[in-house]
């Protein structure tokens, strides 16, 4: 179920409704309703997805148990620790590598041995990507490896820990959670917050701006545009590089305040994801705004055990270049993507080498003052540039496709007459709008927060007049990018 | 809670209210393409019709018959009702059987896309369209049809909103550059494109997934042709029309959705091979026949039909 479209209209009303008015009284039943429900959201894509999520839940729930029975026992079973840890981790990836990358690999293996004049033919398998394996798969982790750090205590509460992984506003395309935050979460009763309320249903409609208004908007150009490299000319291809840009922050980040939003409407806080990360400074401050959750999960849980940049600067280059790649990987079976986490790393290396990444951590752009300075709008926009060139090779179906753009846009006449010019007038208007909003709400913990409007009027006004235009754009089926993952 | 229920409600019917006053106070482009749903349902309505030979399909049937050809041929009066698949394949089936009549000859030539399990048997946005501009089809929804025709009303009302504010022009039919209910001639052929030249560009991906069956939707296929027989129709299932290089791409699924139908007891007449042209003789899809791909299709379902018809 896509949260743009009717069916995810009619069923959040439904869920709010019963959530709070039949199963306030008991939380138990409460959490169970949760699962259930999550299970029917997740179920709706294909119910052959439940068992997999279901397994690794089960695996992880499991695995905390095992864990800290084995630190019960006399002699601290540290290697019995161990052991259930990465049990429950080679599953969990096992299911993830086998969904995800049966087919690259074996497509690599043959490929290589092609290279000596060997020639096989392997069986690839039809194998269905299921939704959001990803996501819940690295959350799922998570929880285990915390409890072996000794970061949470292992829950046996199975309905919570069931309707931790499986929570169906984030259970998608994230955020990645993490135990420690949402998991007790779970344990407490959730009391109807009005604000909070608010603030939900505000995040719902900003994130559903983003994505049907802007990112489903752009994509009508940029499909256009890559379904036909060679008959483009140098400004068309510029300009779809852009709308790229938007169209997956759009996209991406939409779906997290509408994940965030709709969580806050039942009573729970979920972590930041994105945080205007088109207004960093660098490359590596842009790495500390764009998918916080899955940035932070790779810092935690393989930089950090690496040695992180504890073991000088040269281990700090390896494992930075580790993450890098990992990430890239992550995102899909496509050498594009690796590619494209290489490329970021080429940017972000320089700056850990010379001891600037950190330059502007825990700053917002023009902290002080309502517009940033020259140098500041450099600094974005330089930082803007990379991240366009780097969404240019993310975006190719191959290498081969991704060298066809850049060739054509050096190769191809620079004639000022983009096709689609209703899309992009349109799109001249709503993308400055977001970058207002979210100028202005910059220092926030999330955007279109309306603090500076007071009048109840003028407020109301604006949602209406926001909704409306949301509407006005909505196009049936549009899927959020981050789904393939 | 109830502050809150109560803000959203108000702000919500607010919005509602603005779409429904846009929606009933602005026109509907006079030309538009789907205008022509109203003339073709009306045609094969009429209570005193005579008994014809039916074209039924999406825009591939539309874009891909010349029926006067058809009609002197078979001596029969002939009618082509084919216009646009993202009505969705159970709309158009269900208009057909609604409308059959005894004496009837009808050609279903959906595109295969059709019988696999996709989202067009509920429609796209252009439902909607339909559902306005000829509200008894409405009788006819299921479920899923209604969950279509709510979720296609902003594009609707959009494209009335766009068609006001360009001051509601009617070009002149030789300056139509898109689709146009004009288009159309007395027979339903689509032929506003003949003098237009042949481009397409577009071929169909090949699929790394092997091919679905919609095996609900077949059974359904075969309840509505035993519907439509019982009134005294006869019903035949073509393939539809694909440039050559589509079909190299998807000849596998082709195969599959050919086997499938056969499995089923209504097998097309004829293989899909025939109906399969080179990608010079396509307009601007690869479904959407010029003027000379639409003569030798014609004349190929003409010899398919004389062996099953008197």
């Amino acid at each position: 179920m896509l949260f743009n479209s009717i069916e995810f209209a009619l069923f959040l009303p439904i869920v709010f409704l019963l959530y709070w008015f039949v199963f306030k009284k008991n939380l138990g039943l409460q959490n169970l309703f949760l699962v259930v429900v999550s299970y029917i959201f997740y179920g709706l894509w294909d119910w052959r997805f439940l068992i997999l999520i279901a397994f690794t839940t089960v695996s992880s729930y499991f695995s905390g148990i095992l864990i800290e029975r084995a630190r019960m026992r006399e002699d601290g079973g540290a290697v019995s620790q161990k052991l259930y840890l990465i049990i429950n981790i080679v599953i969990n990836l096992a299911i993830l590598g086998f969904f995800k990358y049966y087919n690259f690999f074996v497509e690599q293996f043959v490929d290589l041995f092609a290279l000596f004049n060997i020639y096989m033919h392997p069986r690839t398998l039809s194998i269905i990507l299921p939704v959001g394996i990803s996501f819940y798969t690295f959350q799922s982790l998570s929880y285990s490896i915390d409890v072996y750090r000794r970061k949470i205590e292992p829950t046996s509460d199975i309905v919570s820990f069931f309707a931790f992984v499986s929570f169906f506003p984030q259970l998608v395309a994230g955020p990645i959670e993490r135990a420690t935050n949402l998991l007790p979460q779970f344990y407490k009763t959730r009391k109807f917050d009005y604000n909070e309320a608010v603030i939900g249903c505000r995040m719902i409609l900003w994130g559903m701006f983003k994505k049907v208004v802007i990112a489903d908007t752009c994509a009508l150009y940029v499909d256009e545009v890559w379904g036909n490299i060679a008959g483009q000319n140098s400004s068309t291809l510029l300009i779809a590089a852009i709308l790229f840009a938007f169209q997956i922050y759009g996209d991406f980040s939409g779906y997290s305040d509408i994940a965030i939003g709709t969580a806050k409407l039942f009573g729970f806080s979920l972590m930041r994801n994105f945080n205007i990360p088109y207004f960093s400074r660098d490359i590596a401050e842009f790495w500390r705004r764009w998918h916080i959750s899955l940035n932070r999960w790779f810092v935690d849980y393989i930089y950090i055990p690496l040695g992180g940049s504890r073991e000088g600067k040269w281990k700090s280059f390896r494992n930075t270049l580790i993450i890098f790649s990992i990430c890239g990987f992550w995102h899909g079976a496509n050498w594009t993507f690796v590619f494209w986490g290489l490329y970021h790393a080429l940017w972000f290396l320089p700056l850990l080498l010379m001891g600037k990444n950190t330059t502007n951590k825990g700053t917002v752009v023009a902290e002080n003052t309502k517009i940033a300075s020259v140098n500041e709008l450099l600094q974005i926009l330089a930082t803007f540039i990379i991240a366009v060139i780097g969404w240019i090779i993310f975006r190719a179906e191959n290498i081969g496709q991704a060298w066809e753009f850049f060739s054509s846009i050096f190769t191809s006449s620079i004639v000022l007459e983009p096709i689609e010019l209703s899309t992009l007038a349109q799109l001249l208007l709503y993308i400055p709008i977001m970058l207002v909003v979210e100028w202005i709400d910059r220092r926030e913990n999330y955007s279109f927060t309306m603090n500076g409007i007071h009048k109840q009027w003028i407020r109301m006004s604006l949602y209406v007049l926001l909704i409306f235009i949301t509407i006005f754009n909505f196009r049936q089926g549009q899927a959020f990018i981050y789904f393939q993952f | 809670m109830k502050k809150f229920i109560g803000k959203t409600i108000i702000i919500l019917s607010l919005v509602i209210l603005l779409f429904v006053v846009l929606g009933l106070v602005l026109p509907y482009n006079k030309n538009g393409y789907m205008r022509a749903f109203v003339t073709k349902e009306c045609k094969i309505e009429e209570p005193n019709r005579g008994p014809m030979l039916i074209l039924v399909g999406g825009s591939s049937v539309a874009f891909g018959f010349n029926c006067k050809i058809m009609s002197d041929s078979l001596g029969r009066d002939v009618y082509n009702t084919g216009l646009h698949a993202g009505l969705g394949s159970k709309c158009i089936i269900d208009e057909i059987t609604q409308n059959a009549k005894d004496g009837d000859i009808i050609i279903l030539a959906l595109e295969e896309f059709s019988y696999t399990k996709n989202k067009i048997r509920n429609g796209e946005s252009i439902l909607t369209d339909a559902a306005m501009l000829h509200p008894v089809i409405l009788n006819r929804f299921c479920l899923g049809q209604w969950l279509t025709f709510v979720g296609g009303l902003p594009q609707y009302i959009k494209s009335k909103t766009f068609y006001t504010l360009s001051g509601m022009k009617d070009t002149p039919i030789e300056n139509v550059e898109g689709y146009d209910c004009r288009g159309f001639n007395e027979y339903g052929d689509y032929t506003l494109h003949y003098n237009k030249g042949c481009h397409n560009t577009k071929i169909s991906e090949r699929s790394t997934l092997k091919v679905e069956i919609d095996w609900d939707f077949i059974e359904y296929v075969k309840t509505q042709i035993s519907l439509m027989e019982a009134k005294g129709a006869k019903v035949y299932l073509l393939p539809t029309t694909l440039n050559q290089s589509s079909y190299n791409n998807t000849k596998e699924n082709i195969d599959d959705i050919s086997l499938a139908l056969k499995q089923a007891g209504i097998p097309y007449l004829c293989e899909q091979s025939l109906f399969v042209l080179p990608d010079s003789l396509y307009y601007d899809t690869q479904r959407h026949l010029g003027y000379e791909g639409s003569l030798i299709r014609t004349r190929r379902a003409i010899e398919v039909l004389k062996t099953v018809i008197n």
